[in-house]
């Protein structure tokens, strides 16, 4: 028999108080592994369903399921054990004088025996190079250290779904790098992933299965390579093709787009095509 | 929504009035209230007071939502008063520690209706006047500028902070935290986490302002010009001479006894 889905949303809607409706129907099945890149145009509904997930927000109507729970019954702070959520904004959780102790603080939530919390938070500072400011206030670091402080932070939960909203927004490219590597880290032992972001350069390079949301209803769901080589659908939805695969369509073809994610796939491309015409 | 952020987008009588007459009017009414505890004349005044307060075109279900915020303290001065007053001669209720008569009711009714009159008049002028043309009126009645100019900010920020802070208790409790859980002590102490990073953001916020002001050339000048200036008309003046008339005269009649109920 198959598992259950990580995370299992029925026919949800959701209105905000002033009448916004936010999502209109949504279904949608998540299994444990399965990188998801969500993205639409802002206002689309990404983050109210991601709020959906982790128990912030109780559906209006339909069903929401967390690992087989019902999201309705119960707490945001008891389904953080499960699902992880990366804020866009590092000052809206920074509040702990150390950076050791803003990543310990998740860990201790969820109730980690210390000699537990301790190799956590020393694994995750040395995946975000962080280690060596360790015993540094985190609000007087950078914009850029501080949100790898918070990724550090929620990636040292070790929940089965993590959401991540605009994960390497603001980072430079060492920073960028190391954060994508300790996602990928996370994403190896068999969490699932829903990566939000505008960014779809890195929703190529991190997604396997891409959800378009727009107007409050998912309006695409499918394979990552094929979504994201369709100029069509794309800008249907406001989105724009990732860089390479838009430079692929233009000098290549539309068929080798479909393959280029990466710029090594661009440069495989380029010197096959320069072969065959030297033959 | 705040309480700062209420305005209603209308172009009503009440809305055209200068904002001067209607930040008098509050005033004069919060210091009437101070004063006066003829139930009558205060009952008179609320009704009147809601009737231009629905005039504004606010949605009654917003409007209760925002008057239930101060109904609910009123009620308790009404339901915890009987402990405190056990004065007069008609006993309605007698349980011993609390006893309620005609006269300490109406007593804690009068208290009731001062605070929702005094709150009515500031409903009044903060559902039919913008921040800008707030803060214009105050600069015109004597404040200074600068002062004027915080209080604008500040009165703008204030939606931004409280939106900013249900975000900040969501990451915490994203991450595992229970801030509503444990007694009131508990509770108090369970904010840290919510506070702290709300109060960087301020400081953050308030420190980009600054430069954003300066940078924009703020103070470089003594003299200030306004794109859009308010006067007083006819009617503002006609209605500032009887608040300011009308108001202390109902405050003498009624420390004189001369209003009888």
């Amino acid at each position: 028999m198959n598992p259950p889905p990580i995370a299992d949303l029925t026919d949800v809607s959701f209105t905000y108080e002033d009448g916004t409706r936010a999502l209109d129907g949504v279904s949608l099945r998540i299994k444990s592994g399965e990188r998801i890149g969500l993205i639409g145009e802002n206002g689309a509904g990404k983050s109210t369903l991601c709020k959906h997930l982790n128990g912030l927000f109780h559906p209006a109507k339909g069903k929401v399921l967390i690992d087989g729970e019902d999201v309705a019954k119960s707490k945001a702070s008891h389904l953080a054990r499960t699902v992880g959520y990366l804020f866009q904004n590092p000052d809206h959780q920074i509040f702990k004088s150390t950076v050791y102790d803003e990543v310990a603080f998740g860990p201790k939530n969820i109730g980690l025996r210390d000699n537990e919390v301790a190799d956590r938070v020393e694994r995750y500072l040395e995946l975000t190079g962080l280690s060596d400011l360790a015993k540094s206030p985190p609000l007087m670091l950078s914009f850029g250290l501080r949100r790898m402080v918070t990724i550090a932070s929620v990636l040292s939960m070790e929940q089965r779904l993590i959401i991540l909203d605009e994960p390497t927004a603001w980072l430079d490219y060492g920073q960028a790098v190391l954060a994508k590597e300790a996602i990928r880290g996370r994403l190896a032992s068999g969490a699932a992933m829903i990566l939000v972001t505008h960014d779809l350069q890195l929703v190529a390079e991190m997604a396997d299965r891409v959800v378009i949301m727009s107007g409050g209803r998912v309006v695409a769901d499918g394979d990552a390579k094929k979504i994201l080589s369709d100029p069509d659908i794309l800008m249907k939805y406001g989105l724009d093709p990732p860089p390479l695969t838009k430079l692929a369509n233009e000098l290549l073809s539309e068929e080798a787009a479909s393959e280029i994610f990466a710029v090594a796939d661009f440069i495989n491309a380029v010197k096959k095509k320069k072969w065959k015409a030297s033959k | 929504m705040s309480l700062m952020d209420m305005y209603v987008h209308r172009d009503t009588p009440i809305h055209r009035l200068d904002p001067r007459v209607k930040i008098i009017l509050a005033v004069f009414l919060t210091i009437f209230c101070f004063f006066l505890s003829n139930i009558l004349l205060l009952f008179g005044l609320f009704l009147l007071l809601q009737l231009l307060i629905l005039s504004t075109g606010v949605s009654i279900k917003r409007y209760s939502s925002s008057l239930w915020l101060v109904g609910r303290f009123a009620l308790i001065f009404v339901i915890l008063w009987p402990f405190f007053d056990k004065t007069g001669e008609t006993v309605l209720l007698d349980l011993s520690i609390y006893k309620v008569t005609l006269e300490s009711l109406l007593r804690s009714l009068s208290l009731a209706l001062r605070i929702l009159v005094m709150a009515s008049g500031w409903f009044l002028l903060l559902y039919s006047t913008t921040q800008s043309r707030l803060v214009r009126g105050l600069v015109k009645l004597g404040m200074p500028y600068d002062l004027g100019l915080s209080l604008s900010i500040a009165l703008r920020y204030i939606p931004h902070f409280i939106e900013t802070m249900d975000m900040i208790k969501d990451a915490q409790v994203s991450r595992g935290y229970e801030v509503d859980s444990g007694g009131p002590w508990r509770r108090v102490r369970n904010f840290i986490p919510v506070l702290i990073p709300t109060f960087v953001f301020a400081l953050r916020t308030s420190e980009g302002i600054s430069a954003s002001l300066v940078s924009r050339g703020y103070g470089a000048s003594p003299v200030r010009t306004y794109h859009r200036d308010i006067r007083v008309r006819h009617t503002d003046a006609a209605l500032i001479t009887l608040i300011v008339v009308s108001v202390p005269s109902a405050i003498i009649l009624d420390l004189m006894n001369l209003i009888s109920i």
